[in-house]
């Protein structure tokens, strides 16, 4: 060919791509994840601090605490169908304090920010569903009294003795009744759960640990009828973690002897366990033991690798040895990987025997600060 | 075919000029029509696009046909069992300089995950608490000149806001010049509190809202919205079409010139080519392939250009939207491959059906003419008969004056100008010939030369006078109109001194305050309300001196003022009228919010404020349909002997928000924004002369170059290489002097089409004809000294070169 022909074709083809490029489609922004740290450690004077033990009173400590900065309503349960089909599912509602506004003449004006997440596990399919949504707390478009906590259309209502769950997301939504089987137990010290050398690095947080739970459960348009046992925590506090701490891996155990068991396994930096972990192991009977991290030994049996190459703990080995207990807990399915605003895992897990092998058991796991690389 | 390829190739070679200019050419004329095909598309499609980036593609828009909607409605719906992810949004207008922002209030929380702007970190908590925070894109960043965490300085109904940009987000054309900031900062800036503006959702939970929705809100789909800008901005659209497709005429006449001369120089080949067997259907398809080629990469650089332009021309666009119809569009053009298909694939056909003519007269040539015969053939594109161009001139004419509609206008000029292409020619050279009759010596002589090679000359002649009478009839039309418009408002603005407030509002009751100061010798106050399709509703309280002010187009005040003022009569401006088809008489209906209400048409007046017209009604009938006491301005008669200064400060004390504008302030704002509005008819105005430019250098050029071997007789006779310089000059000069003779009457003819058929029909309103004489005086001088100048080159090449090879050649 020609040197002016391949100039020309050279010209027509950088032409033609210019053009061709100015057509391209707009990119999607980028969107930025929330950082569990963030959320839970930014110290702030506006807010009061958890220094030590209070006492506590319900019903009005179901409601809201505006003075602290941050705050959750948390239920977790293990489902089962007619047929005995498994589902798990969650869901949080978070309030974040906002800085001191500047008095906006406007009812928008607000003091928080609510998140709420709502997941749902499918044992039969093993996936995972989930939903997220944020609102102001202003308008009544989400809050906590000491009846009712909701965010939008999503609520749970007090209808005592029970709690009503209700909430719906595009592709599936629950309907549940649960109804507490032991009384509220207090974490910590009478309700101060330090998680750090600091006093301050400390929340309010109480518990019912099992509740009784029917209801009805939609994926799609399938209607499921359930049965099974949910787990509520409720926490408040202005600086949950510590300087140096990573995240947490929280273990939420219903045995099958009757014995309901927390544990709360702190992780620095540089991935070591904290000192400051801590646990309870509540008896039938309701009465709770408080256990520190020398009470108990949590190691990591097998990791799941996600699609974005991080390693996510879901089969662990626990020992308590003044409990008597040495259990294995292996996630239901993997892939319960929650990834919208805030990146971690919380999923359903089965309990087993370390030496028989047998199942003792059933709970849920939450790990933070292994996806934020 | 290989081989004919080569020697149109070798060809091109040894005249490079000739190909740039034909490139130059129809890449000119492609260049404008993509330029405003890219701008008119940002006018109706993009309009949605930064609501778009905030809530997804695809959405539906609740909105209350008789105001801002209610925000409890939102609480309503949002906490509504199965609810949709709803979006309230507030929007705005802000001023920065000269200008418009659009301020769209959200509240992030409820944006859509994959939104551009959903919260993260802190600036989503300096958004919600703080009374300045903004967010913008990067872009809008960068054309406001502003850097990251700077404060952006707005004005909002006449009161400064100072907004602190707290964060960027990525860089999306569609959210130029928006400023984002949450509900509760928007509503207690703009002392809006309890509304909002629209409230969006995606398109699929349609069926949910009808259900939901209370009565009297309705649901606009974004094809309804795209259509209700398309309407706003019809007339707008129209004149950028109608500049962009006669810049392709002009263009396209630029290329037939470039081949009907290349066709010229190369009878010779074409002639030894049919002597070596080279059949007539070769020749063709070989003239026709070259004009695809070349036609093909011109068009393919006029897109390129044409981007760039649409680019840097679009805020020329943007601006007058923005200050017309309330629309802030997109600051970025949306080029699509349809688009640039559909215009290259026009411009390459019509570049073929241009070159027909030449193509027919390349098949007449008999094998082994190796020159021109002394006696010229008629190119067949112009043996065209004497009476089609007057044929051209009558339809097209009987076409405007019979029609109404815009399209018909257009053909008709279309059809008009053509006729006038085809005249050019013919009149130019009969004025060439007067000239050269008379007297003897060089200069008829070489006028004489000219006027043997006229029909070589015929489409550069149509070219060059065309494009030079567009450039100036749409430059006669803008300044005849600004004189119009000049003239009405000069004549509208009766009171001394208007009142407005920049927050809160004024009322009755301060009508009735400001009646009773002693400085006050009459008031008139008005309220508008703009209507869903962007028309307005007007409440007057008129005085003897404003009801004088009014100009009536039909009517008249003496039978309309009682009308009107006892409430059962309207008036109408003359858009609306004709808009809708109404005179003095007929009856028209209004949707109030006290339900509809019918009135008699009183008369028709001159506005030239809103091309989709307005209805006046009388104050107290206006506020009992309305229920509304608000008045947007009062207008103040002064008591002789009172000073502006000192109502100033007595207006500062009672209204510290009042601002006073004069009666001269707004007839500068009033023809600031009308400049503002034909900024992009003047660039295409210049952009037509440069094409007209090109087309004259290629025309003169080829003039030079084409009659070497004349010359080089003339120099053989002993005429000196000045003598023959001058000869050259002459040529072109008088080539150039007879385009802009013709361009005389052309721009005339456009000039009246354009102000007495498609202003009307494309905005509504009449303009009286003016003949203001500027473009003519700049553009008479500007092409005879470009006829000069561009005849400089080839009378030194022609008084250097030896005349003998030229001579030997024939």
């Amino acid at each position: 060919m020609r040197l002016d022909t391949v100039i020309v074709l050279v010209l027509v083809l950088l032409t033609g791509s210019w053009l061709a490029w100015q057509t391209r489609p707009p990119e999607p922004p980028a969107t930025e994840r929330l950082r569990v740290q963030n959320l839970m450690s930014g110290e702030s004077e506006d807010f009061r601090r958890v220094t030590g033990p209070e006492p506590l009173s319900f019903p009005e400590d179901h409601a809201q605490h505006p003075d602290y900065q941050n705050e959750w309503w948390y239920f977790t349960g293990n489902l089962e169908t007619a047929e005995g089909e498994r589902l798990g599912y969650q869901f949080t509602l978070f309030r974040f304090a906002l800085p001191p506004g500047e008095g906006l003449d406007s009812a928008w004006a607000t003091e928080a920010m609510w998140m709420a997440h709502l997941a749902l596990s499918d044992g039969r399919s093993e996936r995972f569903y989930q939903a997220e949504r944020f609102a102001r707390g202003a308008m009544g478009l989400a809050g906590a009294d000491e009846q009712r906590w909701w965010l939008r259309d999503w609520e749970v209502r007090l209808d005592d003795p029970a709690w009503r769950l209700v909430a719906e997301a595009d592709d599936f939504a629950l309907e549940l009744e649960l109804t507490p089987q032991r009384p509220l137990v207090l974490q910590g010290d009478a309700g101060y759960s330090r998680k750090g050398p600091d006093p301050g690095n400390a929340s309010r947080y109480y518990s019912i640990t099992r509740l009784a739970t029917g209801g009805e459960v939609r994926i799609g348009d399938e209607v499921l009828s359930v049965e099974g046992l949910s787990w509520l925590d409720r926490e408040w506090g202005s600086s949950q973690l510590a300087e140096g701490q990573a995240g947490w891996d929280w273990f939420a155990i219903q045995l099958d002897d009757g014995r309901d068991l927390m544990l709360a396994r702190l992780r620095n930096e540089d991935g070591s366990d904290s000192e400051w972990s801590y646990g309870l192991l509540v008896e039938p009977d309701g009465r709770s033991r408080y256990l520190n991290a020398e009470d108990y030994r949590a190691v990591v049996e097998r990791r799941w690798r996600d699609a974005n190459g991080n390693r996510w703990p879901v089969e662990w080995r626990i020992e308590i040895p003044s409990a008597g207990l040495n259990i294995r807990t292996r996630a239901v399915f993997d892939d319960q990987h929650w990834q919208q605003s805030v990146d971690y895992w919380e999923g359903m897990i089965d309990i087993h025997d370390q030496g028989s092998g047998e199942a003792i058991g059933r709970g849920y796991l939450e790990l933070s600060g292994y996806g934020e690389g | 075919m290989r081989l004919l390829l080569e020697s149109s190739r070798r060809f091109f070679y040894r005249h490079p000029g000739q190909l740039l200019l034909a490139l130059i050419g129809i890449a000119a004329g492609v260049a404008v029509v993509t330029g405003v095909a890219l701008m008119r598309d940002v006018l109706i499609d993009a309009l949605d696009s930064a609501t778009e980036s905030l809530s997804g593609s695809e959405t539906i828009r609740i909105t209350d046909p008789r105001g801002p909607l209610d925000e409890s409605l939102y609480r309503q719906l949002a906490t509504t069992p199965g609810a949709p992810a709803l979006l309230p949004v507030l929007s705005s207008r802000l001023r920065y300089g000269d200008r418009m922002l659009e301020l769209l209030a959200v509240d992030p929380l409820s944006l859509d995950r994959d939104s551009a702007v959903r919260p993260t970190g802190s600036a989503t908590g300096q958004l919600l608490t703080q009374a300045n925070a903004a967010v913008v894109s990067e872009t809008t960043l960068q054309r406001l000149g502003l850097g990251p965490e700077g404060v952006l300085e707005v004005s909002h109904s006449g009161e400064t806001l100072k907004l602190e940009i707290v964060a960027t987000v990525s860089a999306r054309r569609e959210l130029d010049d928006r400023v984002i900031m949450d509900l509760a900062a928007a509503q207690h800036l703009t002392g809006r509190r309890g509304e909002l503006s629209f409230i969006e959702t995606s398109s699929q939970h349609r069926d949910w809202l009808i259900e939901h929705l209370p009565e009297g809100l309705e649901l606009v789909d974004a094809q309804q919205r795209r259509e209700s800008a398309a309407a706003l901005t019809a007339g707008m659209r129209a004149n950028l079409t109608a500049m962009s497709l006669l810049s392709l005429a002009v263009g396209l006449f630029v290329i037939y010139s470039v081949l009907a001369f290349l066709l010229v120089q190369r009878r010779r080949t074409i002639g030894m080519l049919r002597a070596v067997g080279v059949t007539q259907g070769r020749i063709q398809a070989l003239l026709a392939l070259e004009t695809v080629i070349l036609a093909g990469l011109g068009a393919l650089a006029g897109l390129a250009l044409g981007t760039l332009m649409a680019s840097a021309l679009l805020d020329l666009v943007r601006q007058p939207v923005a200050e017309l119809y309330r629309m802030v569009a997109s600051a970025g053009i949306r080029p699509s491959l349809g688009l640039y298909a559909t215009v290259w694939v026009m411009a390459v056909i019509m570049a073929l059906a241009s070159v027909y003519g030449v193509l027919r007269e390349a098949q007449r040539i008999p094998p082994g003419q190796l020159a021109r015969t002394v006696h010229e053939t008629r190119p067949a594109g112009l043996q065209l008969s004497r009476w089609l161009p007057g044929l051209l001139l009558v339809s097209g004419a009987a076409l405007i004056v019979t029609t109404r509609g815009l399209p018909p206008v257009m053909a008709g000029l279309f059809l008009m100008l053509s006729g006038c292409a085809l005249l050019a020619p013919a009149i130019g050279m009969q004025l060439l010939r007067l000239f050269s009759v008379r007297g003897s010596g060089l200069m008829p002589r070489a006028i004489k030369m000219l006027m043997s090679s006229r029909q070589r000359l015929a489409p550069a002649v149509s070219a060059l006078s065309l494009a030079l009478a567009l450039s100036a009839g749409v430059g006669m039309m803008v300044l005849g109109f600004r004189a119009t418009v000049d003239d009405w408002v000069s004549r509208l603005i009766s009171a001394d001194v208007y009142l407005t407030v920049s927050q809160g509002q004024l009322d009755s009751q301060d009508v009735e305050d400001l009646r009773a100061w002693p400085e006050i010798e009459m008031l008139t106050s008005s309220r508008q309300i703009r209507m869903d399709d962007g028309s307005m509703v007007v409440g007057y309280d008129l005085n003897r001196k404003a009801w004088a002010a009014f100009e009536w187009v039909s009517g008249d005040r003496e039978s309309a003022q009682p009308a009107v003022e006892a409430g059962t009569a309207v008036l109408l401006t003359e858009p609306m009228a004709r808009r809708k088809g109404l005179e003095p008489g007929d009856r028209i209906e209004l949707a109030t919010p006290s339900g509809a209400a019918s009135f008699d048409v009183a008369a028709v007046y001159r506005d030239f404020s809103n091309d989709r017209g307005l209805v006046g009604l009388i104050g107290w009938r206006f506020r009992e349909l309305w229920q509304d006491e608000q008045r947007d301005s009062i207008g103040l008669y002064l008591q002789a002997g009172t000073g502006l200064e000192e109502l100033e400060s007595k207006i500062a004390d009672a209204y510290p928000a009042g601002n006073l504008t004069t009666r001269e302030q707004v007839r500068e704002q009033t023809l600031a924004v009308f400049d503002r509005t034909f900024r992009i008819s003047w660039a295409l105005a210049i952009l037509v002369g440069m094409i007209a430019a090109i087309a004259l250098i290629s025309a003169l050029l080829a003039l030079g170059l084409e009659r070497g071997r004349e010359y080089a007789t003339l120099r053989a006779l002993g005429l000196p290489r000045r003598g023959l310089a001058g000869v050259v000059l002459t040529q072109t000069t008088s080539l150039a002097a007879i385009a802009v003779v013709m361009a005389v009457p052309f721009s005339m003819l456009i000039h009246a089409v354009l102000s007495l058929a498609v202003q009307p029909r494309a905005f509504g309103w009449s303009l009286a004809l003016t003949w203001p004489w500027q473009p003519l005086a700049v553009i008479i001088p500007l092409a005879l000294l470009l006829g000069t100048a561009a005849g400089a080159y080839p009378a030194w090449k022609i008084a250097s070169r030896d005349p003998a090879p030229l001579l030997r050649a024939s």
